[in-house]
């Protein structure tokens, strides 16, 4: 009885492990509720988005993550926007950078995390040599000088983004009665900055009687009153080149047109009557916030912002974007490894059982989540490499249990549960440059051969991957449990049909691109790196598959030439955009280089590595045999 | 061994030329060449890469280069189909493949020596009947005397070298290439040279330089010594390629223009742009689509027909495609730039693809569910 109350133990405990992270996911603490915020709509990159998904890539490039502190992107974007003055000691810039830092002359945080006010000090007191790098050609400024001149842009950015809202606050007042009476004011109540521009006839007249005035002339209350609010209205105007929020819907063709900032609508130009009606409703969703500290206002702007909304699609990515389908995927991924394990240390059918149902949920909530992102974009799921990594990773798990369900022989289990984790975590690593849902230049923009050749190619990545990996499976059999000859055999075989389901998945899709690219701009063939890539992997696995055909591969030398079969498609997924962006690019592209490096060392170690082991030992068991 | 012994040496190289290892080694070859090709792009461009490892025949002296390769390939496969496809149902699906692969490798070689490709540039309301290589020069003699055309003399890539001799009976002069370089920087003479210069060469010289990492973005020039010229003109001239005014000269008292320039093609009907749009994604600078309305005009007729050229929607005409390739867009002056491909192996591919499908298909229905079952006993 013991050893099956230790099995229970483990299980109860994997199970907690894995809804902890379900459940205890969201849970923050913050002055800040955002709520109907966030179903506002913005033209971003190109398409139409909730403020929400737009908060989150705004977060994403500053901190590097779409939360803050437990705290939502959109509480942080309301914050920010509303409230600057609080925002702005909150440290959000994540800056890993180090020259960069030590540059702006400000210690090194051991979180890496640093202020917009820490950084606007510093910025402050080096400007003049800071524009001076800005106008430095791009080729010409060493890497320090760089990432000194990306980080001030991004505080800049910053800056800008958050007085996106400033023309909508009702923060200036008029204290003086006879000037607010002039303008038909009220004492004392906080009007904003384009309430003042309607009045800006009346101000005209007002200013007028300022004209001719010398120095040292006698004042009166109500001139000085007058002075003092232009004076204001002027430091506000200043902020009128925050134009990245573009949240004024235009009249008539919402999709295709140009949205506007407020600050845009706000330079003096005559509004029409529809951007005025847009203008005031969301000043009356901004004083609501304004007016009530942050605090939850939802009961009265819930209905203001349903007003204003009316895109039916943009409300399956505000349920996107909360559902986290992929995040809750990976857990049910990570579980049915462990519990695959758990299973080969209890060599319990049952739990292994449990396994699979674990993988399928995870398949599951993973499709949903392709799905969404069709419904979204209106667009097969594979035309950025974000996409693409998403994509692999469910047709690997795709295959993983159409080979447990066939074999039931946790063979599935294995590669199944350890590729969806994987690539789901590459995934979320790439997910980190912002929106994910990008739009595509002329060239790319066609559902017909995004559906057809690029579907191919990449199923044929995700094939070609998941037959490297039966391939590892066969090497580590063989490692470690030499004896078992018959376990390796039948790793082999299946790796082999893989690999034939792989040849036909990326031949055919390399010879689609080839008919995409006579379709479009006329040859079928022109050797560029994306081609190459493509025929790379297709070479290869021909070289495997002839070679065994030719005897020059035994089942050794097969598993091995197969298992470095991932080296190909890494070089031809993620290699050629290396190729194109340019090695010595800053940032991003470095850590996918080293990345890239490392697995492929990586690889080869190991493929040609176990298989010399194997070799060997094979060989000195056959030694004493032969004497 | 009395059995092979026994067999002729043409049916053992017969056997040797159809056995996958010729195919074995020559992809591992193919790979490396592909890598290699892939990589130095980055450094020699497209083009050049192109040109040294995939369409030349060696490569680095006496090393294969891709065409041989493929060729190798391509009698590997058509040996493989004559004298090693035993004709067993299972082995249906194999044979099918590598016949569609023979075809593409046709395809290939067709579309190497029997296909032209370049660009149209065509600003709005014009028209143009020629299209551009993209790579391949040729040096123009025009005689502008007549009327109502130009008598237009061509000399193709053999003649544009150092030490070339350029004459013919339609020109009264003839004209000696003194040097001639692929990419020049075009520079001011300070002061005007006066002795045995003439023409651009007397204010301007030309000084080689690199070749750039996007080939067509190099500029050839040409130092000329033109011997028989009116008004004692003979001496150096220069010419260079995009030059907007050409050079001209008089002989035999007419005039004469000399140009460098791509390679052209005339087609046997005119393209007229009439208006050119381009849209973007709303709020960005990203083209979501570009297209050209355009007149196909009949050169014998003047029949002219209406067609709009888009992305992914190219114009055919004749054996002709063309293709919605870029634009230039000069203040309001809008241009269009079609790529224009003649390709007698355009239709290979197709076909191809379409058997190497279902042979592969039909290959994979029939072995990949044994190979994928548990085996008995399991």
């Amino acid at each position: 009885m013991k050893p099956l109350s230790i099995q229970r133990l483990f299980i109860s405990l994997v199970f907690l492990m894995g809804w902890g992270a379900v459940l205890g996911g969201e849970a923050y603490e913050s002055p800040v509720r955002a709520g109907a915020f966030q179903k506002l709509i913005v033209q971003d990159q190109g398409r139409l988005k909730p403020l929400d998904t737009f908060a989150r890539s705004q977060l994403l490039l500053y901190h590097s993550k779409s939360t803050i502190d437990r705290q939502k992107a959109i509480d942080w974007l309301l914050e920010l926007m509303i409230a600057p003055q609080a925002a702005y000691q909150r440290k959000v810039f994540k800056v890993r950078e180090k020259e960069a830092i030590l540059g702006l002359g400000l210690g090194l945080d051991p979180e890496s995390r640093y202020s917009f006010a820490e950084l606007s000090q510093a910025i402050r007191e080096r400007q003049e040599s800071l524009n001076k790098l800005v106008e430095k050609g791009e080729g010409e400024r060493t890497r320090a000088e760089g990432q000194l001149v990306t980080l001030y842009l991004k505080a800049l950015r910053y800056l800008a983004l958050s007085r996106s809202l400033t023309g909508l606050i009702p923060d200036i007042s008029v204290s003086n009665p006879e000037l607010a009476e002039a303008i038909g004011f009220e004492v004392g109540k906080g009007y904003t900055y384009r309430q003042f521009l309607e009045v800006r006839g009346a101000m005209a007249t007002e200013l007028e009687s300022l004209r001719g005035r010398q120095e040292g002339d006698a004042i009166s209350p109500k001139e000085s009153a007058l002075i003092d609010l232009v004076q204001q209205l002027n430091v506000k105007l200043a902020d009128r080149s925050s134009q990245i929020l573009k949240i004024v819907m235009p009249e008539g063709e919402q999709e295709e047109a140009t949205w506007f900032a407020p600050w845009e609508l706000l330079d003096g130009r005559q509004l029409t009557p529809w951007q005025l009606d847009r203008l005031r409703e969301l000043e009356t969703i901004v004083a609501a916030f304004y007016a009530d500290g942050l605090a939850q206002v939802s009961q009265e702007v819930d209905p203001l912002v349903d007003a204003v909304n009316a895109n039916v699609k943009l409300k399956g990515e505000l349920f996107y974007n909360k559902a986290n389908f992929f995040r809750n995927s990976i857990v049910f991924y990570i579980l049915a490894f462990l519990l695959l394990l758990v299973s080969y240390v209890f060599t319990s059918k049952w739990v292994g059982r449990l396994s699979f149902a674990s993988l399928i949920v995870g398949f599951a909530l993973h499709l949903v989540g392709l799905l969404f992102r069709i419904y979204i974009m209106g667009r097969p799921p594979v035309s950025t490499l974000y996409e693409s990594i998403v994509f692999v990773g469910w047709v690997l798990v795709l295959l993983s249990i159409i080979l447990e369900a066939v074999r039931h022989d946790t063979l599935g289990l294995l590669v199944g549960s350890v590729a969806g984790t994987a690539l789901h975590f590459i995934g979320f690593s790439y997910s980190a440059e912002g929106d994910t849902m990008k739009m595509l230049v002329a060239v790319l923009n066609s559902n017909f051969w995004l559906g057809t050749h690029v579907l191919t190619i990449t199923i044929g990545y995700g094939v070609a991957l998941t037959a490297g990996l039966v391939a590892h499976v066969y090497l580590l059999l063989r490692l470690i449990f030499p004896a078992r000859r018959r376990w390796a055999r039948e790793a082999f075989k299946v790796s082999y049909g893989i690999c034939l389901v792989a040849v036909f998945f990326t031949t055919f899709g390399t010879i689609l691109g080839g008919i995409w690219g006579d379709q479009s701009w006329g040859r079928f063939w022109g050797w560029d790196p994306k081609e190459n890539g493509a025929l790379l992997i297709v070479l290869w696995l021909l070289i495997v598959i002839h070679g065994r055909l030719a005897g020059r591969l035994k089942e050794l030398g097969f598993s091995v030439a197969l298992a470095l079969t991932p080296i190909s498609v890494a070089l031809a997924w993620f290699g050629v955009n290396l190729l194109q962006v340019g090695l010595h690019s800053y940032g991003f592209d470095d850590g996918v280089a080293t990345n890239l490096y490392y697995f492929c060392v990586g690889e080869a170690v190991f493929a040609i590595g176990s298989g010399l082991i194997i070799q060997l030992r094979t060989r000195l068991q056959r030694a004493p045999i032969k004497n | 061994m009395s059995r092979a012994k026994s067999k002729s040496t043409l049916s053992r190289i017969a056997h040797f030329l159809a056995s996958p290892e010729v195919f074995f080694y020559t992809a591992i070859w193919l790979l490396v060449l592909l890598v290699v090709g892939t990589v130095t792009q980055k450094w020699d461009g497209l083009y050049l890469a192109q040109q040294k490892y995939f369409s030349s025949w060696f490569t680095w002296g006496i090393l294969p280069g891709g065409r041989l390769a493929m060729t190798v390939m391509f009698i590997n496969l058509t040996f493989k189909l004559i004298f090693n496809s035993p004709w067993r149902f299972s082995r249906i699906g194999t044979l099918i493949t590598h016949s569609g692969m023979l075809l593409l490798l046709l395809g290939g070689f067709f579309t190497a020596y029997f296909s032209n490709e370049g660009s149209m540039p065509i600003p709005e309301g014009q028209s143009s009947s020629y299209y551009q290589d993209y790579h391949e020069l040729e040096f123009a003699v025009i005689d502008k005397s007549p009327a109502d055309y130009d008598a237009v003399t061509v000399f193709s890539k053999e003649y544009i070298r150092s030490g070339a001799v350029i004459s013919h009976d339609s020109f009264p002069f003839s004209i000696g290439v003194r040097s001639f370089y692929r990419n020049v920087d075009l520079v001011q003479r300070e002061p005007a040279a006066t002795e045995g210069f003439h023409g651009v060469a007397r204010r301007f010289k030309i000084v080689s330089k690199e070749l750039e990492n996007e080939f067509s973005r190099n500029m050839a020039g040409m130092i000329l010594d033109l011997q028989g010229l009116d008004d004692e003109a003979d001496g150096a001239y220069l010419v260079f390629q995009f030059m907007q005014v050409p050079q001209t000269i008089r002989a035999g008292g007419k005039e004469y223009a000399i140009e460098l320039r791509n390679k052209r093609y005339q087609l046997p009907f005119s393209i007229e742009l009439i208006d050119f749009t381009k849209k973007v994604h709303p709020g960005t600078q990203t083209a979501s689509h570009y297209s050209s309305l355009v007149n196909v005009v009949d050169s014998g007729s003047g029949l002219k027909r209406e067609v709009l050229i888009s992305m992914n929607e190219p114009l055919r005409n004749l054996d002709y495609t063309f293709y919605q390739a870029s634009f230039i867009e000069d203040g309001p002056d809008e241009t269009t730039v079609l790529a224009v491909v003649q390709n007698a192996g355009r239709n290979f591919p197709y076909v191809s693809s379409i058997i190497m499908c279902c042979g592969l298909l039909f290959h994979l229905i029939l072995q990949v569910p044994k190979l994928l079952r548990r085996s008995k006993r399991a």
